[in-house]
């Protein structure tokens, strides 16, 4: 391999790997925002049954 | 206020890849692969400040035992890895064609090894199963303690007898102004990416938090 191989494969390995774990928080992220929403939803109809 | 801030690292990486690849003169003994030094000094530079983030969070965690302390300490961590990673990664692929071999012993190469090492045990210890406040606790302090090493590898190099090159003060002698353009720029935007990345995994854990909270809620 020539130098300017090891520089590509450094630079690609580099910027995939920080691209994968902001993907990775971004989906974490979402799926938490998806959790949230559900349990005050089902807390909110719970209150709402419980006034009933 | 977290667009502008996504938006100027953005900008920032297109900067420095263009510093570092093109505008910035190809060194004369080791060629293009010294280029790699950008992003390397940029990984190291981003460990250092996590690291040391942790252990000033951790400090703070056992003085006040604020959760924001441990949430810090731990989202740090986790990035502080992520580029000691990186920083092992790309100096490896530098040394192969500039030493010949991947990897060796050599005692800034063994501290930084250590120093990993280190704090893969810290996010292990993070990740068992146990009391969280007590998981908190000893983590704050393997957290204080880990961090004894990072100034090792920066002092193994100087103070040891290495192969790894001093770019700055004792032995090197520096490097030409164009270099330092592209260096400086590249270290602003792996600051501005760790503060990116901090916020994004501190939100996770926040959530998390929030999470577990409703759980009880609905529960009751």
């Amino acid at each position: 391999m020539d130098n300017l191989t090891y520089l590509f494969w450094g630079y690609t390995i580099f910027w995939v790997a920080i691209f994968i774990y902001a993907w990775s928080l971004l989906k974490k992220s979402r799926e938490l925002r998806r959790d949230i929403e559900s349990f005050r939803d089902s807390i909110f109809m719970g209150t709402k049954r419980s006034d009933e | 206020m977290m667009k502008p801030l996504v938006i100027l690292t953005f900008l920032g990486m297109i900067l420095s890849l263009y510093l570092a690849l093109i505008y910035a003169p190809t060194e004369a003994v080791m060629g293009h692969i010294q280029r790699i030094f950008y992003f390397h000094m940029g990984a190291v530079w981003v460990a250092t400040i996590a690291f040391t983030v942790v252990f000033i969070a951790s400090i703070q965690y056992l003085r006040k035992e604020s959760r924001f302390w441990d949430i810090l300490a731990l989202s740090s961590a986790e990035i502080g890895v992520l580029f000691t990673t990186l920083t092992i990664i790309t100096g490896s692929i530098w040394a192969k064609p500039i030493w010949g071999t991947w990897w060796t012993w050599d005692p800034q190469l063994t501290t930084t090894f250590i120093l990993w090492i280190l704090y893969i045990a810290y996010l292990m210890l993070r990740s068992a199963t146990g009391s969280n406040l007590k998981k908190a606790k000893f983590a704050a302090v393997f957290g204080i303690i880990a961090f004894i090493d990072l100034p090792l590898v920066y002092l193994s190099v100087r103070l040891m007898r290495g192969i790894s090159p001093v770019v700055f003060g004792g032995r090197g002698g520096g490097i030409a102004p164009q270099m330092m353009v592209a260096l400086v720029v590249c270290l602003i935007t792996f600051t501005l990416l760790y503060i990116v990345l901090l916020k994004g995994r501190m939100t996770i854990e926040g959530m998390k938090d929030e999470v577990a909270r409703l759980r009880v809620e609905e529960m009751e």
